[in-house]
């Protein structure tokens, strides 16, 4: 099992935020909602395949600047991607739950889910013409369990790798030390991408600004936190059937423009100098959806969306009931309209309502509801005092909220959260912090409140925030040491039985919300936007998360 | 000209350029505006048509009307509340910021321009030091060391902007040191700091009270600058670079969060600069009346 460690947070984000990218994930049920699947969203379709639709060069607006352009290294989601069209995965999602071949073209799974045997395609070359065989397999899993290569999310992706083994050039049999049911879902994230091996002992720690794997698109340049180019692979013929095209790809070349600020990465697509764009700024929805030259691609944020943490240790969150009167003294629906304009969905969960395991009964635990937020207060002995605040014993009712004054987000999430809170008469302390001083503050507790938001595919993400062993210092801000819930984390995550596993999640999540460790404020979308007069054939996979060029094509315009 | 006027009396100097300042109307106008504003900052809960800082997400967004003459923001707060209650953080940023300026500055200036050699020696070279980085930069560093908030803010734009004081006071310090009226004070006995005190500090003034106007504005924009980085005063308290950044991302939906504080921004800093132009011929000695 390993060990999830929380990150996102860390980075800085006006939707901003580099996802932490997504680990090993079970087989998920469809979300409800605004999960999409495949094609889903893919503009006006096929309009523009029959006229001359190849060539040209498509500029992408990403967000972040990364570490390095290697997958199997990686903790950006901006790097998968891209990485997405340099490399090939083993097998593709095409939605939750449902495999389709990329470079094997069939598979088995062993019956306790501690053997997978892939069998490769026979045709499929590297970009520095090296064929790709089970060899390439077995170097990229080894490669990435080489604790020399300080792997990061691949290396959470893999899971309790053991070996491969190469049967013949063009079968591997991939082993684990404990039943890993989520292996395929990883297999499928571009992390665990094949990279060439050749390539890798050519360029050694430099394979991170030369990467050489099979996809539909060749690298070509990096220029360092400014742009990525990639350039189209023309023996490329494998492409999943999830694709208009299974040969080479439409376009010429694909450059990913680095531009953090998010509005002017906006005004880069509507003045055209991009065709597609990340992270669309909630202030923007309006005017993007208004606007007759773009298309918003969007979906639920699957995982845990935007939270705040409640220290159970420190007085006065220490008492169950002011963490309860927090869930009952706050109007979502007021929130998301005042702080992201009311276009992302009020939470009921930790867990976002796209992600598998969500419990929708999680909605009817809490409601706003003053009076009742007001009554356990009451009952807590914390009595309303004359300047408005709860008093006990002469004490204010007074918590600490740390944050990162260079975020905007939680800048507006504390202005609101204190004057909401306010009006039940919790009086909020705003301590608006450099990342350092942030930092410094809450690893050793001294906050009672603080945000989180932690992207993922899997519900295992309960971990990052409630597990004990994350308590100290670590990611569970909470310090909430439970060790039923401890239990209930690691059955989850062994258990391959479906509804099993979801009712251990329904149990995770209602206890979190019984014991208020939590309160999940927002669900939020990923949003994307591209010029539909411009661009054609993008397809936004079922998380939400990656948008892929394989089949797309640019309209002369 | 002042030859052909000899039955006048004399007068002195603050009474000529309180004259030639009179005569000034942009320098007087500047002034007079400067002076509403401070008036406005001292009496805004009065004059504050609204909470600025009530949450009223039913009013969110609102456009310049009637209802709130200058909108309101995203958590439906009043603009124009917001504007009057800011303009007490920048006035007291710009007063503060520039008393710690002049007050380090001239401590240091007289020291160095009075006493010379090594003491004058050190100062200018941890002057030189600070000089060579911008301003701003010099602040985000102290900033970083205090922590995010409106005093450290102050004490930041402050220290920041205390080397031009130094340079110049140090600068009159070592005219009015070679001085007849200062050897004489030593002839009759006066210590160091009794001159220091009593005649050369007073006779440096004028350069002070000039840089100091020219100072206040300077410093308006710098705590705005920080409060637009996130590193200034604390939300709720209404502040108007904070305001401006705040509307930053709203710049296309809504234009009012974002221009009002920007307009308040330029206003004060006009006028302070329009009444700090005034002053400084006004206490030129060379111009007379």
């Amino acid at each position: 099992m390993t060990m999830r460690t929380g990150r996102s947070e860390e980075e800085p984000r006006r939707c901003d935020m580099p996802a932490r990218m997504s680990r090993r994930s079970f087989v998920r049920a469809a979300a409800a909602g605004l999960a999409m699947g495949f094609g889903g969203v893919a503009g006006t379709s096929g309009r523009a395949r029959a006229a001359g639709a190849q060539g040209g060069e498509l500029f992408y607006g990403l967000t972040n600047k990364f570490d390095t352009l290697d997958p199997n290294i990686t903790t950006f989601s901006d790097v998968a991607r891209m990485a997405y069209h340099i490399f090939d995965p083993l097998v593709w999602e095409s939605k939750a739950g449902t495999f389709v071949p990329g470079l094997a073209e069939r598979w088995e799974v062993n019956a306790d889910a501690t053997q997978y045997t892939f069998h490769l395609r026979r045709d499929v070359k590297f970009h520095d013409g090296t064929a790709f065989t089970a060899e390439a397999v077995k170097f990229t899993f080894d490669r990435i369990v080489d604790p020399s290569l300080k792997s990061q999310s691949a290396f959470s992706a893999i899971g309790p790798y053991d070996s491969s083994t190469v049967v013949d050039p063009y079968t591997v049999v991939v082993k684990f030390k404990d039943p890993y049911a989520p292996f395929l879902s990883s297999v499928a994230q571009s992390l665990l991408a094949p990279v060439s091996p050749d390539a890798v002992k050519k360029y050694g720690k430099d394979f991170g600004t030369h990467p050489v794997g099979t996809g539909p698109f060749k690298f070509d340049s990096y220029t360092t936190d400014s742009a990525v180019r990639m350039v189209r692979n023309p023996d490329y013929r494998w492409a999943p059937s999830i694709f208009k095209t299974r040969g080479p790809a439409y376009l010429d070349a694909i450059t990913y423009r680095i531009i953090p600020e998010s509005s002017t990465r906006l005004a880069a697509l509507k003045s055209g100098e991009v065709q597609i764009m990340q992270d669309v700024p909630t202030q923007e929805y309006q005017n993007v959806q208004r606007d007759p030259n773009l298309q918003l691609l969007q979906g639920l944020m699957t995982g845990s969306g935007w939270t705040m943490m409640i220290n159970v240790t420190k007085p006065p969150t220490d008492d169950v009931r002011v963490r309860q009167a927090l869930q009952w003294g706050i109007d979502k629906t007021a929130m998301i309209k005042a702080v992201w304009q009311g276009v992302f969905k009020p939470a009921s969960s930790i867990l976002t309502a796209s992600t598998f395991g969500y419990d929708p009964a999680t909605r009817n635990v809490y409601r706003y509801d003053p009076k009742q937020a007001g009554a356990v207060l009451d009952e807590a002995g914390w009595k309303m005092g004359s300047g408005g605040v709860r008093q006990k014993g002469g004490q204010d009712l007074a918590l600490e909220l740390y944050y990162r004054a260079d975020n905007s987000d939680f800048t507006a999430m504390a202005t609101f959260l204190q004057s909401m809170y306010a009006q039940i008469g919790i009086k909020i302390n705003l301590h608006g912090l450099s990342q350092g001083g942030y930092f410094s503050a809450v690893r050793v507790g001294q906050h009672n409140l603080q945000f989180w938001w932690e992207p993922d595919t899997d519900p295992d993400v309960v971990r990052i925030l409630l597990y004990s062993k994350n308590a100290d210092g670590g990611t569970n801000r909470n310090r909430y040491k439970n060790a039923e819930m401890d239990k209930l984390i690691d059955q989850a995550a062994a258990t391959t039985d479906l509804a099993k596993r979801k009712q251990l999640y329904s149990q995770i999540q209602m206890k979190t919300l019984r014991e208020s460790v939590m309160i999940g404020y927002a669900d939020p979308l990923n949003l994307f936007a591209y010029q539909k007069n411009r661009l054609d054939g993008v397809v936004l996979d079922w998380s939400a998360t990656n948008v892929f060029f394989h089949g797309a094509s640019l309209k002369k315009g | 000209m002042t030859a052909t006027r000899p039955a006048r009396r004399p007068r002195g100097l603050w009474h000529d350029a309180a004259a030639r300042l009179l005569q000034n109307r942009g320098a007087a106008a500047g002034g007079l505006v400067f002076v509403l504003i401070v008036a406005v900052a001292a009496a805004a809960p009065r004059l504050a048509p609204g909470n600025p800082i009530g949450l009223n997400v039913s009013e969110s967004l609102e456009p310049p009307g009637a209802h709130h003459w200058l909108g309101t923001d995203q958590f439906g707060r009043d603009i124009l509340s917001r504007i009057i209650y800011g303009a007490r953080v920048s006035v007291a940023m710009g007063f503060v910021a520039v008393a710690i300026s002049v007050a380090g500055g001239s401590i240091l200036g007289l020291l160095s321009g009075y006493y010379g050699g090594n003491v004058d020696m050190t100062i200018m070279r941890v002057v030189d030091v600070m000089l060579a980085f911008p301003g701003i930069l010099l602040a985000l560093v102290i900033i970083a060391v205090l922590g995010p908030n409106l005093g450290s803010a102050m004490v930041a734009v402050g220290i920041s902007g205390m080397p031009v004081f130094i340079r110049v006071v140090r600068g009159s310090a070592l005219a009015v040191r070679e001085l007849q009226y200062v050897e004489a004070a030593r002839v009759a006995g006066c210590g160091d700091v009794r001159i220091i005190y009593r005649h050369v500090l007073p006779n440096v003034l004028a350069p002070v009270i000039v840089l100091v106007t020219l100072g206040i504005p300077g410093a308006i924009i710098s705590g705005a600058a920080l409060s637009f980085l996130g590193l200034g005063i604390r939300p709720p308290t209404p502040d108007w670079g904070a305001m401006l950044s705040e509307g930053r991302s709203f710049m296309s939906t809504a234009w009012w969060l974002s221009t009002f504080p920007g307009l308040a921004i330029v206003t004060i800093v006009l006028a302070i600069n329009l009444f700090g132009d005034g002053l400084r011929d006004a206490l030129d000695p060379r111009l007379k009346l």
